[in-house]
């Protein structure tokens, strides 16, 4: 049981960093917009639709080289 | 204050600095005092008699509002003032000659109140900082108090399984460092709340919350340093959690509405004034003065009261009426502030400006008429009150009654009835019941301002209906076409009528915007009379339509007619269509045995046809704001009033319900309890219907506070109730509420 004298000690200082860390979180406007948190999953940064335009751009300027 | 010296605590007094005046607080307050200043933001009464709100982001609860009012009453020079808990300002009236707006500003400053002005971007960024403060006090608590319950769950598992004493001393230890800054950074804004109530002699939510958290906190410190006792470092941070989620949640319901944008016509921020040299300048509105001579451009909304120095012109007071009949001014007509100028550049000359002007009047007296307190207000803030004082008083009854018999278990048993009767179930449930319906509501396509017309609409069975913009959707459409000159086609019509209405802004143009416009050439505008124009060196015009020219099918319509050469081609009818699902939300409504009434400010004629088409058999036209307001003030019963135009803003904020729409001014959104953001009027019914429900929950909540206070209480202060169970009993009861609460969100 002697081990807890090093654990916990060690779990307060992973709560401090746990605290800075929420800290940091609000102050980076993590939780400013809870409303549209919920759809941002919902849009792809993989749309094929733009995954093709840009591949589209990318030949257009290899033709242009 | 007797409460701290009653405790020893006097010297309290000598280690306090908050209330020496701040070193920037004499120039803060004396903007205030600048006579500009005041003409822009204060109303002046009478001479000396000025009044002005202002937002105060502090008042937080019925109790700030009290106090406010009491210490401003006692001030003197401030003839009367009003805390307002829903928008948080607070409006103050006061004589000039008696004392400086200053003065008073730096007297409630030093109680902790910070009024700035209202609706501007310093208040929208002080209520971001505020979320972002109480997130970052739930955060600390939250994290703190999952790691102090760790600690004590292997406490309590650990008394069982005879657990080494140095190990205990050991948890404990760390328990007591946990929790120091869930204490002292996450709790602190209950202690600051009622150190602010005790100083003032009132009782608030926050008065028993801190003393129980401070009580069982120093108890524990106590034990753990002392090595014997009981510790509850789980049951204080637990607690602080629990409130500071309900809270926040509060909050963020409240925040989410003031933040709503604003989309409805800006005023303009600068206006041409011809200077006494003869050229023209454009000015900041805030500096005009009466008697300014100024141009109102065409489209321009007037920001000040005018009056029309030479010709004529045309002015659209819709925004102001709701009604959209566009009149035509002479010269010495007065243009109110809140008009469009429909016409050419008028010349005018500023009238009165600020809160002296249409505008700020009309504004003024909505407030006011919101400021009657209902009677619910009346009643609840002294309930809470009073079971503050009584949870205060049976505690410390239970301390004196246990101390003779046994002085060990007195302070435990006395914390127990303290923990256990914590007013959470109302300090939690009905604000999270609010949100759950504010945000129920919203998703519904409804904002909801004040949450106390909330039970107005679930229990009126009188509504109140304005018609034009309300029942009807406050825009000209073509109904009909008659052809007055067969060998004309409709498209050739409208073609043409759409390019002779192009440049103009009245709303009749509104209905030809979805045709392409024949390019016509110099086009004039005659307000009031019509417009006429050329195309392919044919000359047109339109006019009324006389008698004899309406549309067959539409004879109350109003009907326009188009003219080649002076010789009549065609006419158009043109009314005002009734609203989505207006007459299905009349006929639910009617069913639910409500009483309707159509008040609107249109012609008697046109009133009766609305009537009689949505089969409302109780109207009356020709209804001015006054009539409006009278008629409100004849009803014995709750009334929930639903309109749109800045007419009804006072009748909107005197009705114990009401409603208005999205695209009313922001006077009339803010005189409402609430804004419907879809077009359809059977959201109307969806407010009803979720009012109900939540109505229902918070009855409830009521009666549980009733039930669980009454069964616990005695037990608790018969000694039976450890705190750790009173924390328990208190959370299970929170979450058993506001579970019930959120159970609103699956019912919609």
């Amino acid at each position: 049981m002697n081990v807890i004298y090093a654990l916990i000690p060690l779990s307060i200082i992973l709560l401090a960093l746990a605290i800075w860390a929420f800290g940091w979180a609000v102050k980076s406007k993590q939780f400013d917009d809870l409303d549209r948190s919920g759809s941002d999953i919902l849009f792809d940064d993989d749309d094929e639709l733009h995954k093709r335009a840009i591949e589209k751009d990318r030949s257009n300027r290899s033709t242009d080289d | 204050m007797d409460w701290i010296q009653s405790q020893g605590l006097d010297s309290f007094y000598d280690y306090r600095d908050t209330l020496s005046p701040r070193p920037d607080a004499a120039t803060q307050w004396t903007l205030f005092d600048d006579p500009e200043f005041l003409a822009r933001h204060a109303v002046t009464l009478d001479g000396e008699r000025q009044e002005i709100e202002l937002s105060v982001p502090q008042i937080r609860c019925a109790a700030c509002t009290w106090l406010l009012e009491r210490v401003l009453s006692a001030t003197d020079g401030v003839l009367e003032s009003h805390a307002h808990l829903g928008r948080q300002t607070l409006t103050i009236r006061w004589s000039q000659t008696v004392t400086r707006l200053s003065d008073i500003l730096a007297r409630i400053d030093q109680l902790g109140y910070t009024a700035t002005l209202l609706t501007d971007e310093g208040a929208f960024q002080a209520r971001k900082r505020e979320r972002k403060a109480m997130l970052k006090r739930i955060g600390v608590a939250a994290i703190g108090a999952m790691q102090v319950m760790m600690f004590a769950t292997a406490l309590y598992i650990g008394d069982a399984s005879f657990i080494e004493a140095e190990q205990r001393a050991f948890l404990r230890w760390v328990s007591l460092l946990v929790s120091i800054p869930v204490m002292l950074y996450s709790a602190q804004p209950f202690f600051r709340g009622a150190y602010r109530d005790l100083k003032n002699r009132t009782l608030g939510m926050d008065v028993p919350v801190a003393l129980a958290l401070s009580l069982a906190w120093s108890a524990s410190i106590f034990a753990t340093l002392a090595g014997v006792g009981e510790v509850y470092f789980d049951s204080v941070s637990m607690f602080t959690l629990f409130l500071l989620t309900g809270r926040y949640l509060e909050l963020t319901a409240r925040h989410k509405v003031l933040d709503t944008p604003v989309e409805s016509r800006p005023m303009p921020m600068t206006m041409s004034r011809l200077e006494a040299d003869g050229t023209i300048e454009q000015v900041p509105v805030s500096s005009l003065k009466p008697g300014d001579l100024v141009q109102l451009t065409a489209g321009q909304q007037a920001p000040v009261d005018l009056t029309l120095l030479s010709g004529s012109g045309s002015v659209d007071t819709q925004a102001l009426t709701g009604e959209f009949n566009p009149h035509t001014i002479e010269a010495g007509d007065e243009i109110l502030a809140g008009s469009v100028n429909g016409s050419m550049t008028l010349q005018c000359r500023v009238e009165r400006i600020g809160q002296n002007a249409f505008l700020g009047k009309l504004e003024h007296l909505a407030r006011q008429a919101e400021h009657v307190q209902t009677p619910e207000a009346r009643w609840t803030e002294p309930l809470i009150r009073g079971f503050i004082a009584a949870v205060l008083s049976v505690s410390a009854l239970t301390w004196i009654g246990w101390w003779p018999v046994d002085p060990e278990r007195a302070f435990e048993y006395a914390l127990s009835v303290l923990v256990v009767t914590c007013p959470c179930a109302l300090s939690l449930a009905i604000p999270t019941a609010w949100t759950v319906t504010i945000r129920t509501l919203r998703q519904q396509g409804i904002l909801l301002l004040n949450p106390t017309h909330l039970l107005a609409f679930a229990q009126s069975k009188h509504w109140i209906f304005d018609k034009t913009g309300t029942l009807t959707e406050g825009q000209f459409r073509r109904f009909g076409v008659r052809h007055l000159e067969t060998s004309w086609s409709e498209s050739d019509v409208l073609a043409c009528i759409s390019g002779l209405e192009a440049s103009s802004p009245h709303p009749i143009a509104q209905a030809f915007r979805d045709i392409k416009p024949w390019p016509m050439e110099q086009v004039m505008h005659h307000p009031g009379r019509g417009v006429e124009g050329d195309y392919e060196g044919a000359h047109y015009a339109i006019r009324r339509a006389s008698q004899d020219e309406t549309v067959p099918e539409y004879p109350d319509a109003l009907t326009i007619t188009l003219e080649k050469n002076g010789k009549p081609i065609a006419s158009v009818a043109l009314e005002d269509g009734f609203r989505l699902n207006a007459a299905d939300a009349v006929k639910q409504l009617s069913e639910a045995g409500i009483r309707i009434t159509l008040l609107s400010g249109d012609q008697d004629a046109r009133v009766a046809d609305a009537a009689k088409a949505l089969g409302i058999t109780s109207y009356f036209g020709e209804q001015t704001p006054e009539d409006k307001l009278a008629f409100l003030k004849g009803c014995d019963d709750s009334v929930v009033m639903v309109g749109d135009g800045l007419n009804d803003a006072p009748v909107l904020a005197s009705a114990n319900g009401s409603v208005t729409f999205a695209q009313a001014s922001d006077l009339t959104r803010l005189s409402a309890g609430s804004v419907l953001l879809s077009p359809s009027l059977e959201t109307l019914i969806s407010l009803r219907n979720t009012a109900i429900r939540a109505r229902r929950v918070i009855r409830q909540s009521f009666f549980w506070v009733l039930v669980y206070n009454v069964v616990a209480v005695p037990f608790a202060v018969a000694g039976f109730v450890p705190p750790w169970l009173a924390a328990i009993g208190m959370s299970a009861s929170s979450v058993f509420v506001i579970v019930n609460a959120l159970r609103l969100k699956k019912l919609s």
